[in-house]
């Protein structure tokens, strides 16, 4: 696959797609280019084709067969957007409460009879 | 859980491997910091999942019979498809920054931390074209009909102000991971689904 065979591609896709190009970068299928914006629009743009291909859409540019790649689901997924934040944390104790005080100092009060 | 479980879990739920994550992990935090790899350049006509409406009247049932409730522009988290099939939708209120300073002091560690989206329940936004940076609040989700949302977006007592791109789209999906989908602690006993 090269920059020129995708710069036609509209972009679209969903999460899935993201998932399998992952596969596809590791395997060296796809590659970055310099023909598109930045890599990550790489892998946007070939996650259509692969989208394409699966639906046997004819407009598809490039053809990349079942066993280049494998379907990887919702684990992988959790998995990599987890690891994109290894300091992922809470607010505090201090930092909940200085929030909560400011929405009682700011907000409205009302009540509602259900 | 069974092993034979474990073996389809497995098929079913093939993990990452670290090469790939770390590829996608560099493709995405390499822009994230930058607006125009979040923000579209223009607002789309159709609103979408992450698009931020203006004037939102966000209500917390808050203790006894008492609500607290304020307007702020919110963000859209239901599906953009939902809002089109879907008789309500989910909308997470957005804080303007200056919030947080008013809160932490101006803490830069604090302001830090929630930059760069190290907050579990918050998604930081960047500001662009005009609108300020915000802080989307997860944990604030409120329902709202459809029609309602609609209506104040034609009677412009509200305005669409952003939508996300396909990059920020897809942090935003990141962060919605984290919070809600992401692995509980070994300290969270359930029972086994096969024994």
């Amino acid at each position: 696959m090269n920059g020129a065979m995708l710069v036609d591609i509209v972009y679209s896709g969903t999460y899935l797609e993201t998932a399998v190009i992952g596969k596809l970068l590791e395997q060296g299928v796809v590659t970055p280019s310099a023909y598109l914006p930045n890599d990550f629009d790489i892998v946007l743009a070939a996650s259509n084709v692969l989208r394409r291909n699966e639906l046997n859409d004819s407009t598809a540019s490039i053809e990349i067969k079942e066993e280049n790649y494998n379907i990887i689901l919702e684990n992988g997924w959790i998995s990599f957007a987890v690891s994109l934040f290894p300091n992922a944390r809470y607010f505090t104790e201090g930092e909940q409460e200085a929030f909560e005080g400011y929405k009682r100092k700011h907000f409205k009060r009302f009540k509602l009879n259900l | 859980m069974s092993k034979e479980f474990v073996e389809v879990l497995k098929e079913l739920f093939p993990p990452f491997s670290n090469t790939t994550k770390e590829n996608l992990k560099k493709l995405i935090t390499k822009h994230a910091e930058n607006p125009s790899f979040i923000f579209e350049s223009s607002i789309p006509q159709e609103i979408r999942q992450g698009d931020i409406v203006t004037n939102i009247p966000f209500q917390t049932l808050y203790e006894g019979d008492e609500y607290l409730g304020k307007r702020l522009s919110g963000m859209m988290i239901s599906t953009t498809c939902d809002f089109e099939h879907e008789k309500t939708v989910l909308f997470a209120p957005g804080y303007d920054i200056d919030v947080f300073k008013e809160c932490f002091g101006e803490d830069p560690d604090k302001l830090r931390d929630l930059r760069n989206n190290a907050i579990y329940d918050k998604f930081y936004l960047p500001a662009y074209l005009g609108v300020s940076e915000l802080i989307i609040d997860f944990n604030g989700i409120n329902s709202f009909s459809v029609n309602y949302i609609k209506e104040i977006i034609s009677k412009k007592t509200s305005q669409r102000v952003s939508s996300l791109a396909q990059n920020g789209y897809y942090y935003l999906l990141c962060k919605l991971t984290v919070h809600f989908l992401r692995p509980e602690g070994n300290e969270i006993l359930r029972s086994d689904i096969i024994s």
